[in-house]
This record gives C-alpha cells, sequence and structure tokens, in this order.
C-alpha cells in the first residue's frame, strides 16, 4: 500500500511525503509510517489499511485511548472512506480522493487549526517583554555617551570644576592597574590575553615562567588538595594593583593548614592558623658528623630541651674568643674583630656573600710549617696535595731533625731497674704518623673536623651552609636597625657547631600574624614561598597522577 | 688523684686565683670556692703550627714553640692512653675485673684528660693521653688571654691556666697521679694487679720527661723559685702530706688504711731478709716526712724536730698492738706538715741553700740512716737533685764523684733485693771521693 501523508510545515507550506507498507502506522515513535509529535500520542497509536476494493479503508486503534471519529472518543475500530477525518492526540486526520498511484492520501493538521509552525508556550526573554535588544541598545548609547561623547566634549570645554567628581574617568574602562612586573608589556594586551573574553590559562603564565617551580616535587601534594584543577591566575590575579600578583590572604594556605588532620597524607602536619597564635616552632635543616665519621650527612632537627641548635659544619670556628671583647692577637698586634669583618652583606642584603678562607682566615691562620730550610704553606681545600707536601718535604726534615738532634737533653735520670720504666721513644717519627700529626693537631685540626676513617687522614670539607631554613625565606635588609646579637647569641658560642639561629619567640617579639595588630603584621608569604619543587616546573602542570609510574609499566 | 681530681682541684685554684688576684698565696686557699671549670679542647688547640706545634722557634718568642712536638714524640704522658691498649695494660684491667683499659674510667683518670664529659671540646680525644690540658687546665677560660700575647703569666693564671711554676701546686698536680689517685679507696689494688709501683720526685721527674721547656736565664727570671731545692723540699712537704692524708682516708677493705702507704718492702720480701731496725711492722713510707724533717733542721728551723717527734709518735703508736691511737698522731703530723709547708713556701730558692740540704742528707746517707729502700730511693733523688741545683756542686763534679752517683742509683734500682750496705758505702764514696774507694760494679 503507497501512502501519501500531507502535512503543513512550520512556515505554512504543504510537504508531501510518500510511505511504503502493507498497512499505514501511526505513532509517535520514529518506525511509525507517520509519526506525529505529542504526548498524547501513543508510540503506536493506530493502523490504517485497506478494506476491500471498494476505497475503504479499516482503523484499528492500538493505544488504549482510541481515536475520536465522529464525534465519539475511543473508537477502537471503524471503517473510513475519502472525506472522513478523525482525530488523535490533537492532530486531525482526514482522508482525502485517491490520487494515481497512491492508495491512501491523508492530511495531518492540529485539531486548533493553527499551523505547526508556532509552538504552544514560549519560556524566552522576548515572550514576557524582556528583549535583550533594547536594553543592549540602551547601554550602548548611554556608554556611548558617556564613554566617548562626554569625554571628547570634555576634551573640547575642559572638565567643568563643579561636575569634576560627578563625571566618569579613565578608569571606567581600565579594568585597574597591571602588576610592576607586568608593566612593560604596555598597551599590549595579547601579550597574555591570548584571546578576547577569555580568562587567562596557564600558558600565557607559563611562556614566559617556564621555569616557575612547582609547588611540591611530590605528586600526591600537587595533585590533591587544590592545586590540582586551579589555574595560576586563581591565586594570583592581576589588574588588583602594583604588587597584588603575589597573594598575600592566609586563608589561601591556612584553608588547609589550619586543619591538616582532614588531609589524607598529611594528618601529622602541625597546624599553621596564624604566625603569632598557631604556627609550629621552626625546624633547621643541619648537617651531622656521619655514623662512620667520614663526612656530613644532612639532618632535620629542632632545638633540644636547652633550646640549643646543632649544627656540626666542619668547622670548628670559636665566635666567643674571636669577637672577644678585649680584641684578639692578629698578626699585626691586637685587633677587634666585629660581625662584619667576616660577614659580608651581599648585593641585596639578604643574606651575606660566602664566608673565605682567603679572605676572613688566613691573615692569621697561615697552614704554615716551618722547618730550617724552608717554609711550607699548605694549600687549603686540598686534602691530596697536602699531604704529599708533608710527605715529601716536611715530614723528610721532621726526621732528619730527630735524628740529627737526640730529645731534649735531661740531666735527670729516674731510678728504674725494676722492669717498670722503658726508654723514652726515640725513633725518628714516619711520614705517616708526621702527616696525623699535621692533619689532627699542628694545621688542620685547629679549625677542622678529622676524618680517621680512611687511610690517610682527611679534612671534612665543612658544610657553611647559606641557609638552614629552606622552606622560610629571610631577608636581613629590612632588619639592620637590630643588632646582630639581638638574635644571633655569638658571645657565648665556643664552637662551630653552634648554631645560632632565632627560634620563633624571637621573631615574635615583633612578628604578628595577620589576627593581632600590635606588631608588625605578617601573612604566610612575607616568609614563605609555595612554590618549592626543586625539580617540578610549573610548565609541566599537571602532575596530577599519583599511581606509582612502575605499576604501569611493562615488566 | 685522678685526673678528674685535678681538675676538679684546678677548678678550685683557679677561682680562689680569680678571688685573690695572687697565685702563689692563692694556692694555700685551695679547696674553698668553686667556679666552672673551662672546656678541654684537646691538644690540637694549643698543637697548631703557629703556637705550640712550630718546628723552629717563631719570631719573638720567650719559649720554644714546639712543645707539642716535644711532647707527642718523646714525652710518655703522649702514650699513656695507648699503654692502656698494651698487653700488660689490658692485663691489669682484667685481673681488677674492669673489661678493656681503655674503656675504664679507673685507667683512664690517669692514662688520659678525663675530663668530665660536658667539659670536652670538639677536639677533645680521650686518645691523645695525658695532653695539655691534663696539667695546664681546660682552656676554653684561659685561650684567649694566653693567645693574645700581652698578658702576664699571672693573668693566666687568674684566668685559669693551671700554675704548673709553683712547686707545691704542681707536686700537688703530679702526685695525684704519681703517687695516689685521690679517690680514696686503695693503690694497693692496683699494684696486686699489675700496676707498677709510683714513686715520685718533683724536680727529677718535672726535668726528666724530657722536659718540653727550657730553663734558661730567662726562665729562670720568669719563674723564679719553680725548680731545684725549693722544689725539691716542697715536693717532699707535698709528697708528706699525701701520704699522710691517705693513711687517714684511704681504704683497704672495711678497716684498713690503704696498704700502699706503708712501703712495699716491708711486706713484700723474701722470709728472713728482715731490714735493720724492722720492727715487724709494716712501715709507713715515711721517706719524704724525713727528708722535710731534715731539710727544716737543717734550714735552722725548729719545726723539723717536730716533725720528726711527731712521726716517732705515730710509729710507737702503729707499733702499740691493738692500738687506734695512730690516727690522732697522724691528724697531729698532718697538721704539722701543713705548717711545715707554709714555711718553707715562704722561703725564697735562696733561703733553702741546696748546698746545704745535699750535705745533711749525704751525711745521713753515708751514716747508715737510710737503710731501707724506700729512704735510699728517695734519697738518691734528693743527693742528685741538690748536687745540680747548688751552683758550686753542679760544676765541680768529678769521675768518682759520677760514678759513686751512678752505684746511688743501680744499687737504688734493685728493690726486690736491695743492699743497704752497698748503697752506704756509695754514698760514703760520694761524700768523699778520696777516702772510700767505690765498690765494684759486679
Amino acid at each position: 500500500m503507497r501512502t501519501l501523508i500531507r502535512q503543513q510545515a512550520s512556515d505554512g507550506t504543504w510537504k508531501e511525503s510518500p510511505v511504503e507498507g502493507s498497512r499505514l502506522t501511526i505513532g509517535r515513535a520514529t518506525q511509525q509510517g507517520l509519526q506525529l509529535p505529542g504526548l498524547m500520542v501513543a508510540l503506536q497509536h493506530a493502523e490504517l489499511q485497506l478494506a476491500g476494493a471498494d476505497g475503504r479503508y479499516r482503523l484499528t486503534a492500538k493505544a488504549l485511548t482510541g481515536v475520536e471519529f465522529v464525534g465519539r472518543t475511543n473508537v477502537r475500530e471503524a471503517l473510513l472512506k475519502a472525506g472522513d477525518e478523525f482525530t488523535l492526540g490533537g492532530h486531525q486526520l482526514r482522508i482525502e480522493p485517491p490520487r494515481p498511484g497512491f492508495d491512501l492520501v491523508i492530511t495531518v493538521t492540529l485539531v486548533s487549526g493553527q499551523s505547526l509552525a508556532r509552538a504552544p508556550a514560549r519560556l524566552d526573554l522576548d515572550s514576557g517583554g524582556l528583549s535583550k535588544r533594547r536594553p543592549a541598545l540602551y547601554l550602548v548609547a548611554l556608554l556611548l555617551l558617556f564613554g566617548l561623547l562626554v569625554p571628547l566634549v570634555m576634551i573640547a570645554v575642559g572638565r567643568p570644576a563643579p561636575l569634576r567628581s560627578l563625571l566618569p574617568t579613565d578608569a571606567a574602562w581600565a579594568s585597574g592597574p597591571v602588576t610592576a612586573g607586568h608593566a612593560h608589556f604596555g598597551h599590549q594586551c595579547q601579550t597574555c590575553h591570548e584571546s578576547a573574553f577569555q580568562s587567562i590559562g596557564d600558558s600565557s603564565c607559563t611562556a614566559c615562567h617556564a621555569e616557575v617551580k612547582h609547588h611540591s616535587d611530590r605528586a600526591e601534594i600537587v595533585g590533591l588538595h587544590g592545586f590540582k584543577d586551579r589555574r595560576c591566575a586563581d591565586c594570583h590575579q592581576e589588574h588588583r594593583g602594583a604588587s597584588a600578583l603575589i597573594p598575600q590572604n592566609p586563608a589561601l594556605c591556612t584553608g588547609c593548614h589550619a586543619r591538616p588532620e582532614t588531609l589524607a597524607g598529611f594528618e601529622q602536619m602541625p597546624a599553621v592558623r596564624d604566625f603569632k597564635r598557631e604556627h609550629p616552632p621552626f625546624r633547621y635543616t643541619v648537617s651531622a658528623l656521619a655514623a662512620d665519621g667520614s663526612g656530613l650527612v644532612d639532618a632535620r632537627i629542632g632545638a633540644d630541651a636547652a633550646g640549643h641548635l646543632q649544627d656540626v659544619s666542619g668547622s670548628l670556628f670559636p665566635h666567643d674568643s674571636h669577637l672577644a671583647v678585649e680584641g684578639m692577637q692578629g698578626p699585626n698586634g691586637k685587633e677587634k674583630l666585629v660581625c662584619a669583618s667576616c660577614h659580608v652583606p651581599d648585593t641585596a642584603k639578604a643574606g651575606f656573600l660566602p664566608l673565605d678562607f682567603q679572605k676572613h682566615c688566613q691573615r692569621c691562620h697561615e697552614l704554615k710549617l716551618v722547618t730550617p730550610e724552608r717554609t711550607l704553606e699548605l694549600p687549603h681545600g686540598q686534602n691530596e696535595a697536602s699531604r704529599f707536601l708533608v710527605e715529601h718535604f716536611y715530614a723528610p726534615a721532621v726526621r732528619q731533625q730527630a735524628a740529627s738532634s737526640p730529645p731534649p737533653d735531661s740531666t735527670r735520670r729516674r731510678i728504674g731497674a725494676d722492669g717498670a720504666e722503658t726508654p723514652p721513644a726515640t725513633e725518628p717519627p714516619d711520614a705517616k704518623t708526621v702527616v696525623s700529626e699535621v692533619f689532627e693537631y699542628q694545621v688542620c685540626g685547629k679549625c677542622h673536623l678529622i676524618d680517621n676513617s680512611g687511610e690517610h687522614p682527611r679534612v671534612i670539607p665543612p658544610k657553611l651552609r647559606q641557609t638552614w631554613m629552606p622552606s622560610a625565606r629571610f631577608v636581613h635588609a629590612p632588619h639592620t636597625a637590630v643588632p646582630c646579637a639581638d638574635c644571633h647569641q655569638v658571645s657565648e658560642s665556643h664552637t662551630g657547631s653552634d648554631l645560632n639561629l632565632p627560634n620563633i619567640d624571637t621573631c615574635r617579639q615583633c612578628h604578628v600574624g595577620s589576627h593581632d595588630s600590635e606588631g608588625v603584621q605578617s601573612t604566610c608569604v612575607s616568609c614563605h614561598n609555595l612554590h618549592l619543587a626543586k625539580d617540578q616546573l610549573m610548565s609541566a602542570r599537571p602532575v596530577a597522577d599519583t599511581t606509582p609510574p612502575a605499576a604501569a609499566e611493562p615488566p | 688523684m685522678s685526673l678528674l681530681s685535678i681538675a676538679a682541684f684546678s677548678r678550685r685554684a683557679h677561682s680562689g686565683l680569680r678571688r685573690m688576684g695572687v697565685a702563689t698565696v692563692a694556692l694555700l686557699m685551695l679547696p674553698l670556692a668553686l667556679a666552672g671549670e673551662g672546656i678541654h679542647l684537646g691538644v690540637s688547640t694549643c698543637a697548631n703550627s703557629t703556637c705550640h706545634g712550630s718546628k723552629t722557634p717563631l719570631p719573638g718568642a720567650l719559649v720554644e714553640q714546639n712543645e707539642f712536638l716535644v711532647w707527642s714524640q718523646f714525652d710518655k704522658h703522649a702514650k699513656s692512653f695507648n699503654a692502656l691498649k698494651g698487653e700488660r695494660g689490658q692485663k691489669i684491667a682484667a685481673n681488677l675485673g674492669l673489661g678493656p683499659a681503655e674503656q675504664a674510667g679507673a685507667c683512664l683518670s690517669c692514662h688520659a684528660d678525663q675530663a668530665p664529659a660536658s667539659l670536652r671540646g670538639k677536639g677533645f680525644s680521650l686518645a691523645d693521653g695525658v695532653g695539655c690540658e691534663a696539667c695546664h687546665g681546660g682552656a676554653s677560660n684561659w685561650l684567649g688571654v694566653h693567645a693574645s700575647g700581652v698578658n702576664s703569666h699571672a693573668e693566666n693564671v687568674a684566668a685559669g691556666l693551671y700554675p704548673t711554676d709553683d712547686p707545691t701546686a704542681r707536686a700537688k698536680l703530679c702526685l695525684g697521679c704519681h703517687l695516689f689517685k685521690d679517690d680514696g679507696g686503695s693503690q694497693h689494688r692496683y699494684y696486686a694487679a699489675g700496676h707498677p709501683r709510683l714513686r715520685f720526685e718533683l724536680d727529677t721527674y718535672t726535668e726528666e720527661r724530657p722536659g718540653h721547656h727550657r730553663i734558661d736565664a730567662d726562665y729562670r727570671k720568669r719563674k723564679p723559685g719553680s725548680y731545684g731545692s725549693r722544689a725539691w723540699v716542697l715536693g717532699q712537704v707535698a709528697a708528706s702530706r699525701k701520704i699522710v692524708d691517705r693513711l687517714l682516708s684511704g681504704k683497704d677493705g672495711a678497716l684498713w688504711p690503704d696498704y700502699a702507704v706503708f712501703a712495699c718492702f716491708g711486706c713484700h720480701r723474701r722470709f728472713g731478709d728482715g731490714e735493720p731496725g724492722s720492727s715487724g711492722l709494716p712501715p709507713l713510707q715515711d721517706a719524704p716526712i724525713r727528708l722535710s724533717a731534715l731539710a727544716l733542721s737543717t734550714l735552722g728551723s725548729a719545726s723539723g724536730a717536730k716533725l720528726d717527734n711527731a712521726l716517732d709518735t705515730l710509729n710507737q703508736a702503729f707499733a702499740a698492738a691493738g692500738s687506734s691511737g695512730w690516727r690522732p698522731a697522724a691528724i697531729k703530723l698532718a697538721a704539722q706538715l701543713a705548717a711545715a709547708e707554709k714555711e718553707l713556701r715562704a722561703r725564697s730558692e735562696q733561703a733553702t741553700d741546696a748546698g746545704l740540704l745535699y750535705q745533711a742528707v749525704l751525711g745521713r746517707a753515708a751514716n747508715g740512716q737510710f737503710a731501707r729502700h724506700h729512704l735510699a730511693e728517695q734519697a738518691t733523688y734528693a743527693l742528685a737533685t741538690l748536687r745540680l741545683a747548688d751552683p758550686a756542686l753542679a760544676t765541680a763534679g768529678s769521675e768518682a764523684n759520677d760514678q759513686a752517683m751512678d752505684e746511688l742509683f743501680a744499687t737504688a734500682g734493685m728493690a726486690a733485693t736491695f743492699e743497704p750496705a752497698r748503697w752506704q758505702q756509695a754514698a760514703r764514696s760520694l761524700a768523699s771521693p778520696g777516702q772510700a774507694s767505690p765498690p765494684s760494679q759486679q
């Protein structure tokens, strides 16, 4: 059976579409021959088929609701002829006279007689009388007036004083001053704003700041707890003033760090809420002597019960005797040393230039070995070379002198025939003994720890750190009004293993957190950097994968 | 006296000195005040090549500056720690049940600088043996004053340097290890375990080490009365006091004094070898007391006779069987020795005439009055010391004298088989070298 379906489109034109099949199925489902929209139409609502050869059609209702036919509802079955109409789910279907080539011609209209082009309900702003177009036009007009026309007029006539405070300024257009560091971009907005009206992506930042370190090397830190899905600009907000790019708000940090117990894997971290009110005591990265005495290893410590900090730097330098108030004997007489004699501020006055043997020590500590023939000056910092010099030039002189001149003569003797006495050692010392004496006693051991675990004695290279608190940053420059001794009590320190750094209570004498006002208000970033990773770069984000990489690798 | 006690002693001494400001007087005020002793910084602190570890004297130096090298190469103090690790040291410690000797506090107190742990600096090492600070005192308080090179010796001492130039202070320091450790226990136990017998004469032992200092005219000028006859007699008095103090305080078991206060060969001898004058009771090791008394009498002091009497009273009290009367006698003797020390310290070197003392000792020796070994031993040292201390005698030596002196030393050295007659003969030939022929050297 060939069927021609006539339907009126939304633009009012009539569309005719042929359908093949043994019968015409009518319903909402997509496989129906005549598909009708509307929730009142069942998926398979009714069927039409030829009933004999006299041009009649048999209508069979498939849905429980049936169809409406000749004023009756819920008709289950009917015989139709050309000119008959029935209604189904709000659609009126009319049997048309047959046309050549078609067994059935059927016209579908809406029951109300309305065109299908109009939806039954309107939910947009327009239909509520709130068209965007009109306000937009008003706004454009307003902006043009106050943003362009008024300024143009004012350029021409000047800004009348009475209105000055009422009239808009350029600030109305600008989104805020750029950070000092970015000011040199000038008006090249596209340096950061890659496409108009879109938020800045991290790629804009890392294009220049490619070497900025990540917040941690540990994937489980970077991958969790608010780092993972943030953009740089979420914390570092531009157009907020000259130095606004570094977020000062402690809540950014304490949001998590005040409640470490809620963060999986970080339950043991001390809670931090405020520098004055809740902040753990300082901890320090120091050196300790390795168990076998062969060198120095890193250690992380807090102060001991007595408040003392030990950093086995490898240098034995005693501050107390060098800073003695009565002075110290120098090569040209007595001299009075002060802190700055050795600790010279670096250019930024943040810290100090590294200590230098030649500059700071050698004037007094000459490393000289004097023999009748020559004066040897051992090369500082060179274990092997020093040993070579001692073995080949000093030890022979010692041996020769010992051999040629017996022990200092004594006119005395002991009564000693009962076997208790042994004659004093007169054998000249061998080179190994001389080397050992020079390293341990005569020269090196004066200032250095000596490693005797190997074949030859060796000076353990000292580790004079630039900082002992790598997670914090201290700048000396703003503190120059405070005498050194207020924070570094070195006058009682008689070994280089004393770490004369202040504790948190010293800092708290001046510094308070953001909750107090009776002191220098200090936020987290006053001391702490957040980009702490050593290897991981921000440009390599994200390092969110916390699964161990080894597990994923094939065997 | 252990080195620990030396430390304690010197601590007291130092603070006393600070209070008094005058080193030599203050030394008598020892046991009173307490103050912090300096930290022992270790030998390396002193042995720097620009300080006391130089091969040659530095310009303008008053001292040799090779003191460390002399100490480390020739001085047995430097080897005292290693001695503990030797066969004999290990055996003694094992006999005493102390475990390894080099870890035993009882051994380390004399064989090393056993400063308390809190007073050990970074460069400190027990293995350095009896190092600089064992005798000169923990240096942290006085090193700066000393190294500044502008302060006098008295100022160094006031800052904590131990006054080794003072014979009495030096004697107390040395005797603490070289006669009795100051722990009040039994020294006799150490001997029984195999430790060599300790004997001491201040001036001989000061000079014999070999010394890491040179006594020249300049030195004598700076340190008057430190050496020679004055050192000898003050050393004898200090040893006497040490012995009597030990008698009163030392313990060998619950009842007895430390046996080591008695002369060893009073008991340890072959049967039938009774020493002349032996009462059958162990004789007190009283040689220094007798010699002190002799010195005082010779120098015209009445204290000498008093000292002799007090010693006789003590010996008689010992002889009275079952008597505990020796204790008051010993206390009285101790008081007299203290007075004698004060009297002798007031004398200058010139007023302690070495020649006079020499002749007095020699007279008694030739007279056979030092017939016990411990007396002969101290008399031998006395003769050698005083002979050198007297300018006339020191330069008037002859081959016969030297031979006689050799014989005295050789005879005194045969402790276990001491022959009093032979020693007396040698003394006689020293007294009149022309008349008595020296006995054969066998």
